[in-house]
């Protein structure tokens, strides 16, 4: 019997992204947006900071966007999965919002402004061997739509 | 902001003494005895003792638990209020200016505040041993480091004015230039340009020497109403205005945008209290934890034009003999930054600068006006001070 259970895709964090429990659909960035005035806020957040109205619904995000700010790390955090030298990148979505990520590629490939697309990837196993995904970024690929 | 009327009414408040530990790495130093050295020295310059304290204020960034009522009591106890205070790296600017609402308000006469910090190697943040599974998103992806925070605006400010790197390594040159002329500094050795481009890089822009080191030190302040200070032997400064606030959220809906105007929000208040203007300021001390700050704060506090800070620290306007002489005690790359201790630091140097007695590190000119920008995770402190 014990075969018959399936290992699953959990976030490695819950709030920041979602993880469909169908594993042929995709996880997906999520932001909150108040119903009220339309402002977009990510991560998603209770109370709208803008009007102050407590009306705040959860919107997938495209995961594709710009890079606003970018800065190669060589110094490792104590504790941090990722080791250096990795890429934090700081993403402009179009849906009105602002990211920070870890960007797999070369440094020098990477400019301000510069289309980028989220993609997935397990960090971890947890004790039941499901498995730890967070969300990471890379660069679209010219004439790939 | 509070009420025009109630700003008016304060009474005028003075820094009558300051003290400082020296900075660096004293492993065998407690934290009462760093607090100690530099309460001593306060008091001494001051011409006060802790009969004349009528109320303190102070605190540390790690472990904060009631170190100001330790501190205090390492050297005198006499059953006065002390209140402990933590607000990142402007924690002991926010003693500082707690102690000048209660002295302007009339409550008190006479108050000391005072910083301490020993801090452990290597990066703020991290997540601590056995601690794995209550670690936040951005530590487990290493996104949650303060250099990267600094580079990051960095590399935006390089897109956006076309500031280069040798700029951001400048002001290190000029830093460890300054730190070299202060006794008091963690490293007081200068380094070259070259030195600072080639130095182990942390996060791209920023290297080694652009970024603070982890320091322990601490600091103490005694501060008066205008109105006894001649009871005292200290050489008063005035304290001419004073504000201080937190990012407000940005309507332009991103959160890189929060940080834009907020302190130059603050700063003009500041100025308006003062009744002074980014021109009248001679001496500048101003939060460079890392080296992009010190251009960051330049253009914030109105010394130069937006996108223009790097440039004014390439042309040497922010040297000792510059038109604004910013961070001449080797500000917090090179003197040091034990955190709850630097925002009196940087009080102290403007004191030491506008009584003329900063021996080598002097401003030409017989100074008259000073400001300090001490910034930390959870607020802005900006101070203006007089002769
Ligand atoms: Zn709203």
């Amino acid at each position: 019997m014990a075969e018959a259970v399936t290992k699953k895709r959990l976030p490695i964090r819950r709030g920041r992204f979602v993880v469909p429990e169908d594993p042929n659909k995709q996880p997906y960035l999520i932001a909150g947006k108040c119903k009220h005035c339309g402002r977009v806020f990510c991560p998603p957040r209770h109370l709208c900071l803008n009007c102050g109205k407590e009306m705040m619904e959860i919107i997938p995000l495209s995961g594709k966007g710009k890079v606003y700010s970018y800065s190669e790390i060589h110094q490792q955090l104590p504790g941090a999965l990722v080791k250096t030298p990795y890429v934090i990148v700081i993403v402009s979505m179009p849906e009105g919002c602002q990211i920070s990520g870890v960007m797999t590629e070369k440094f020098e490939d990477i400019s301000v402004g510069a289309d980028i697309e989220v993609y997935w990837e397990k960090m971890l196993e947890d004790k039941d061997g499901n498995e730890l995904i967070a969300d990471k970024y890379r660069l679209v690929k010219k004439g790939k739509k | 902001m509070g009420t025009t009327e109630a700003w008016k009414k304060m009474r005028e408040v003075c820094v009558l003494g300051v003290g400082l530990h020296k900075f660096g790495r004293f492993p065998d130093e407690s934290i009462g005895d760093l607090g100690r050295e530099a309460i001593l020295a306060a008091f001494a310059d001051a011409g006060c003792g802790p009969k004349d304290i009528q109320a303190a204020f102070g605190g540390r960034v790690f472990t904060p638990n009631t170190t100001a009522m330790r501190l205090v009591n390492e050297v005198f106890q006499t059953g006065i209020l002390i209140d402990n205070v933590e607000k990142a790296c402007a924690t002991s600017s926010t003693a500082v200016r707690l102690a000048t609402w209660a002295i302007g308000a009339g409550l008190y006469d006479v108050c000391l505040c005072v910083g301490v910090e020993k801090m452990e190697r290597g990066l703020v943040g991290g997540v601590p041993a056995g601690a794995e599974s209550r670690a936040s998103y951005g530590q487990l992806m290493g996104l949650g480091i303060m250099p990267a925070e600094y580079a990051l605006r960095a590399r935006r400010h390089m897109y956006e004015y076309g500031s280069t790197r040798e700029m951001f390594a400048q002001v290190a040159v000029k830093s460890h230039k300054n730190g070299a002329l202060n006794p008091y500094a963690q490293y007081q050795t200068p380094v070259t340009l070259e030195e600072v481009l080639n130095a182990r890089m942390i996060a791209d822009p920023l290297t080694l020497y652009q970024c603070s080191p982890s320091t322990d030190g601490a600091t103490a302040v005694v501060l008066c109403a205008r109105e006894v200070a001649h009871k005292f032997t200290g050489r008063p400064i005035t304290i001419a205005g004073w504000a201080s606030g937190t990012p407000a959220y940005s309507a332009s809906g991103v959160s890189g945008d929060v940080q834009e105007g907020y302190i130059e929000r603050i700063a003009r208040e500041a100025y308006e209290r003062a009744s002074v203007g980014p021109s009248d300021i001679q001496v500048a001390q101003v939060h460079d934890a890392f080296s992009a700050g010190e251009i960051f704060a330049i253009e914030d506090l109105g010394f130069a034009k937006p996108g223009e800070g790097g440039r004014f620290v390439w042309e040497g306007k922010a040297d000792i003999n510059g038109k604004v002489a910013i961070n001449t005690d080797g500000g917090l790359e090179s003197r040091g930054h034990p955190q709850g201790a630097t925002g009196i630091a940087m009080l102290a140097e403007i004191v030491r600068q506008l009584r003329g007695e900063a021996g080598l590190r002097q401003v030409p000119g017989n100074p008259k006006v000073g400001l300090q920008h001490n910034v930390g995770v959870g607020g802005c402190n900006i101070f203006i001070y007089k002769k």
